[in-house]
């Protein structure tokens, strides 16, 4: 059985966060305009033992610490894989992280010529206290921040020493908070930055064997989180925010670097790249105080996603309408819009 | 399109208070250069069982709603790749899709107290194309949107309210022949040699809604025509498209098991 979300509001504070949130022009509970992001407190490079570090805390107690280890693994041959004399003791990994397992298929081995990369190369693990780690959430994040990470094939290149040997990269990711954690930090030390000088601080030695031309392809991907409400859109929105959120969505997004013709590299406008997405089940649905106290035959009452008065509220049923969906990726990818906002405040971080 | 009709069926789990079983064949013309012992699978065999809306365990904290708790399990001859006992991190990702595509159908409070499980175990799954070096991300998104569709079957052969059945669509941006990337409704995941961009919906259609979308890129991003976000939408709209057209399966489907039952009674 799923584990219950048990939102610690009044039925009446639900009414009153959907209905603020629903006005034109929209009231969030902390002020903030429907793209400001939260203020949050992040630094690099803490913790000795791992190649690369970052911690990330939040004002209302959530706080991620990450850690990324890379390690020197002999590749399984594919064609070892499709025979079946695949040993365990040899790469015990293989099994345990990745999209996909291994699969890759038939060629043989002095077909694979020059550099190549496979997913499950990087692995993410979540560990989140008082969540099993088989938890929904735990493996939803897991796999967001994986695809995020392989989806434009550059990283697992980067990755790959020779033949025979590849690094491996651990990330992992230790939740304070159930709630959501965008997996930048881990990211960053691979990806320098795209004015490709030796400034970016490389802590990874596999960097050193990259083609430059992959190296500089992209910057890190991001997660942002957008949850919408009726017709508003929100990011970054609080966990009060999600508890009426009709719509959540988790858009992965990078940038690419401007094209070397548009004269100076820091005015030129750069291309937001969306790299994956996924909905997000949102969490009013299981809201505990929102539907049952509804007089009359359930399910017939008032119409769902709105304010019945007298303080009720029902969650929305169904999903979400496209054009929402549309709006809030055109959001993210516009020129000077959210993507654009982030990444550009993250290069002054590093 | 290269896909035959698929086959869907209702009820064919005696025990389970719904369920459904999906087939979709396909057809390899180049099949004979794999060689090996094992035959690569030869399309997609889903099935499904619903079990509930039964009371929760006592243990359970009181709930007011119906619970839905959702699991894919691979067989360990559904592909190539054997998976073990314990669910792996994909058929758990998979089932965590499955459950928020398939949430925001059921008009849960009208079953407090109680949950469903749906369990959806793959027969036979498809595999990408065996020369690309991806690890097969279009491979899950097609198997998402079987999953969606065999699960709404399987819930209504249950019974259980919904505000309408999910269909699962995928559209695809691959690179064709002639070098340009084309979008796709229903791509088969042996066929195409690099899937560029993939998106899986989960498509209300009484309602015109999506209760879920999984969007996924694989390589360097295709050749962009318009803006980004309309390139994105468009995908959707072709993943609308495809779930459309399972809704006339899942339709027939629904309808023919209706009147076995009347037929019964």
């Amino acid at each position: 059985m799923p584990t219950q979300q048990t939102t610690l509001l009044s039925p009446t504070e639900l009414a009153y966060l959907h209905s603020s949130l629903s006005l034109n022009p929209p009231l969030r509970p902390d002020a903030r305009s429907p793209t400001t992001f939260r203020p949050l407190i992040a630094e690099t490079d803490l913790l000795p033992s791992t190649n690369g570090s970052a911690r990330v805390c939040f004002a209302d107690g959530t706080e991620g610490i990450v850690g990324v280890k890379a390690d020197i693994q002999k590749t399984v041959l594919a064609s070892t894989q499709r025979n079946g004399t695949f040993k365990a003791g040899e790469n015990d990994d293989v099994s345990m992280g990745g999209v996909g397992g291994p699969q890759s298929g038939l060629k043989d081995e002095e077909d694979i010529a020059g550099p190549h990369g496979e997913h499950n190369w990087v692995d993410v693990t979540i560990d989140m206290p008082g969540q099993r780690d088989d938890d929904s959430t735990v493996v939803i994040l897991a796999q967001m921040i994986h695809e995020g990470l392989v989806a434009d094939g550059t990283l697992p290149l980067k990755l790959y020493i020779n033949r025979r040997w590849h690094w491996k990269l651990y990330i992992d990711v230790s939740d304070e908070d159930p709630l959501f954690n965008d997996d930048w930090d881990a990211a960053l030390p691979l990806y320098p930055p795209y004015p490709a000088t030796s400034k970016g601080k490389n802590k990874e030695a596999p960097a050193t064997n990259i083609p430059q031309s992959s190296a500089a392809s992209s910057k890190a991907p991001i997660t942002l989180l957008i949850a919408s409400v009726g017709e508003n859109i929100f990011f970054d929105p609080s966990r009060e925010e999600l508890a009426v959120a009709d719509a959540v969505l988790a858009v992965t997004i990078t940038s690419t670097p401007p094209p070397p013709s548009s004269g100076i590299p820091d005015q030129a406008p750069t291309t937001i790249k969306i790299l994956a997405i996924r909905t997000i089940d949102p969490p009013a649905r299981l809201s505990t105080s929102s539907s049952a106290a509804l007089g009359g035959e359930p399910g017939f009452g008032a119409e769902e996603g709105k304010d019945v008065g007298d303080g009720w509220w029902k969650p929305v049923r169904g999903g979400m309408k496209r054009k929402v969906l549309g709006k809030m990726l055109e959001m993210c990818v516009k020129p000077g819009g959210v993507g654009d906002e982030v990444l550009r405040g993250l290069e002054s971080f590093v | 399109m290269n896909q035959s009709q698929p086959l869907l069926k209702t009820g064919l789990t005696p025990s389970a208070s719904g369920s459904a079983y999906l087939e979709i064949k396909r057809e390899h013309p180049s099949d004979t250069t794999s060689g090996g012992l094992s035959p690569r699978p030869s399309g997609l065999k889903l099935t499904c069982a619903v079990h509930g809306p039964r009371p929760l365990p006592r243990s359970a904290p009181f709930s007011p709603q119906l619970l839905l708790s959702t699991k894919v399990k691979f067989t360990p001859f559904a592909n190539g790749h054997q998976r073990g006992f314990m669910p792996d991190s994909d058929e758990r990702d998979l089932a965590a899709h499955l459950e928020t595509a398939l949430k925001g159908t059921l008009l849960a409070e009208r079953w407090p107290k109680s949950g469903v499980d749906v369990v959806i175990t793959v027969l036979e799954g498809e595999e990408g194309s065996p020369s690309s070096s991806s690890n097969g991300s279009c491979d899950h998104l097609t198997l998402l949107s079987s999953c969606i569709t065999v699960a709404s079957a399987a819930i209504a052969d249950a019974g259980i309210d919904c505000v309408d059945v999910a269909t699962g669509g995928v559209a695809a941006i691959v690179l064709g022949a002639s070098g340009r990337s084309q979008l796709i409704l229903d791509p088969c995941p042996s066929d195409h040699q690099s899937v560029g961009r993939a998106c899986v919906v989960a498509y209300l259609q009484a309602r015109d809604e999506v209760t879920e979308v999984w969007a996924k890129q694989e390589g360097e991003p295709p050749g962009a025509d318009g803006s980004e976000h309309s390139d994105f939408l468009s995908l959707v709209d072709g993943a609308v498209e495809a779930a459309k057209a399972a809704r006339l399966v899942l339709m027939d489907t629904l309808k023919e098991s209706v009147e076995a039952k009347l037929r019964r009674d």
